[in-house]
């Protein structure tokens, strides 16, 4: 280790004095602990319902429900006021030169764009696989057709 | 020496009695600690850990909170992600939590077992089994006595209230890193039935911002990174008053603009025209001459990068970034907007009018996103749309809305009745994960 590391104390020390397990007996070498922590939205549905009682406010219940208002339309690729959607794309756009500017972006771009409000499309892929064709939807990325 | 970006180690942890609590604001953007009593949190830093691999030696190292950069060439970041332990307000990461209270009670200079009771703040309505994993991580790993759980956004109201910002009954808007609260309080005790979470916060007005400029500038996506962002943010950002009339005053701004920009580029490009024909009018004149010049083939001209290319202007994202905080629908998620999330609070509470008048007098805004300017104004045209004609309303930043959480942790922590309020070892034990489901401190001192 680099003095200049050490001295800074850059780096969390392996074994420290006020602890009863130290990281390296619970969490030991090897094995892939990024799997074993489960999301919050999937622990929120595990958890049983004897602990969740309805009248009772719970992390589920004090979220605020969606707007009563309709959602305003931005354009967006520059932000202003959108009345127009593009139908190859989705996009919404304010003006003409926005469209052309939209027309002529590559795809990747085009989903990123919709990344931005949410509304990426999932595409079916096709991939053979030993000569049998099956289905299989990937998340957000278009890929080419391959067969 | 210490850098700039790592607090120092505290000498003075073996001074305090054992009945002393250590007072900790785990929150999802920083990370506080200090002792009950003080006025200002010892250790601070960004609660977040990245798990490099070193060089030289190829193991794997934990780096906790923020880093100097001269340091980080030593160790080989690409595979490395910066991770939270939180998702959304809710701790559910254990591990990186461990790492983190590690360089915490590190830096607070504890040597020995950590002996303390500890008062730890947590989002409202934390799910039980954060709370119990968090219990038995401070129970079983540090050697800590007792606990105590309770809500940020309550210490922080606690604390204005004893300044004077506000009243008994009032409000606490909370605009904080991943999500935003608004919890009513009665007679000094926030109202857990009428509380309401909406999540969004800093984090992805941020984020947003980082989306757009790296889709504007794509040359550039490799340097604007978060923390770039973020500092962008911190600088330029404001919230509008009135959004659409914003976008109109931005469109006229911006055609004035391309007016000027098109008579520059048209006198540039006529001027280039003319150039053009006397140049083809010189050549006719050399061909019509018989002779053999060897005419060399020029250059392919390539372009000279200018000064503009390595400028980024940020205009209308100055504040159509933390608009999303207002109209959640900009980057699809279906919620409320922080103003209606006060209107639905409200009517979750199930008062009569009177009360309400009282709760609006008294409204608290706090945490990190209520210092983007322009955030009072907005919240305030916003809540009188719903309040009726000419009802009185009367809102307040917190006095110091990034560490009031902290110090209405310490100033309870301090008082005489906070004994009474923790939970030991022995009763986790007896009761497991149901001591949890009415567990709920009373913060009236």
């Amino acid at each position: 280790m680099e003095p200049e590391v050490v001295k800074a104390e850059a780096v969390l020390p392996l074994t420290l004095p006020f602890k009863k397990v130290q990281m390296a007996d619970k969490y030991p070498k090897g094995q892939s602990r990024g799997r074993q922590w489960k999301h919050l939205r999937n622990l929120l549905q595990g958890a049983d319902a004897s602990s969740l009682p309805p009248d009772r406010p719970n992390y589920l219940n004090i979220q605020s429900p969606p707007s009563i208002y309709p959602p305003k339309r931005y354009c967006d690729i520059t932000g202003f006021e959108a009345p127009y959607v593009d139908p190859r794309t989705k996009l919404r756009y304010a003006d003409p030169e926005v469209f052309k500017q939209i027309r002529m972006l590559p795809d990747d771009y085009v989903q990123k764009y919709l990344a931005l409000r949410n509304a990426a499309v999932t595409w079916p892929v096709l991939i053979a696989d030993n000569g049998s064709m099956y289905e299989d939807f990937v998340g957000m990325i278009p890929c080419s057709f391959s067969s | 020496m210490p850098s700039a970006y790592r607090p120092e180690r505290q000498p003075d942890f073996a001074s305090f009695p054992d009945t002393t609590p250590i007072v900790i604001d785990n929150g999802a953007s920083t990370f506080r600690i200090g002792w009950a009593g003080e006025e200002e949190p010892r250790v601070a830093f960004r609660n977040i850990v990245q798990r490099p691999r070193h060089r030289s030696s190829g193991e794997t190292v934990t780096v906790v909170g923020d880093n100097d950069p001269a340091l980080m060439k030593y160790f080989d970041c690409t595979r490395s992600v910066i991770r939270s332990p939180f998702d959304d307000d809710v701790v559910y990461q254990f591990e990186y939590m461990e790492y983190i209270l590690d360089y915490a009670f590190d830096r607070l200079g504890a040597t020995s077992e950590v002996g303390h009771p500890i008062l730890m703040t947590e989002c409202e309505c934390n799910p039980s089994f954060s709370r119990a994993r968090m219990s038995e991580l401070l129970f079983e790993t540090y050697g800590v006595p007792s606990i105590a759980f309770g809500i940020d956004d309550a210490f922080s109201y606690k604390y204005n209230q004893k300044l004077g910002n506000c009243g008994e009954d009032g409000l606490a808007i909370s605009c904080e890193h991943g999500t935003c609260h608004v919890v009513p309080f009665l007679k000094g005790q926030p109202v857990l039935e009428a509380c309401c979470r909406t999540n969004i916060g800093g984090f992805h007005i941020t984020d947003f911002l980082r989306q757009l400029l790296s889709l504007k500038y794509p040359y550039h996506s490799a340097s604007i990174t978060w923390e770039k962002a973020e500092e962008l943010k911190k600088e330029h950002c404001y919230v509008a008053l009135d959004y659409m009339s914003e976008l109109q005053i931005f469109k006229l701004k911006e055609k004035k603009k391309q007016i000027l920009l098109k008579t520059t580029t048209e006198g540039r490009m006529r001027a280039k025209q003319r150039r053009a024909e006397e140049e083809a009018l010189r050549e006719k004149q050399e061909e019509e001459r018989p002779e053999a010049v060897q005419q060399t083939p020029e250059p392919p001209k390539a372009r000279i990068l200018t000064a503009e290319d390595y400028r980024i202007s940020i205009g209308i994202e100055r504040f159509r970034c933390p608009e999303i905080l207002f109209q959640p629908g900009m980057i699809g998620i279906d919620q409320a907007g922080i103003d209606e999330m006060v209107s639905i609070s409200l009517r979750r509470l199930m008062e009569n009018e009177s009360v309400k008048e009282r709760i609006c007098q008294s409204i608290l805004v706090t945490g990190g996103c209520s210092l983007i300017p322009g955030m009072i104004p907005r919240l305030e045209s916003g809540i009188r749309q719903f309040r009726p004609y000419l009802a009185p309303l009367r809102l307040v930043r917190a006095a110091d809305p990034l560490l009031d959480a902290w110090r209405g942790a310490a100033a309870f922590a301090a008082s005489s009745r906070f004994g009474r309020q923790t939970f030991s070892l022995a009763d986790y034990r007896e009761h497991g994960e149901n001591l949890f489901h009415r567990y709920n401190i009373v913060y009236s001192l």
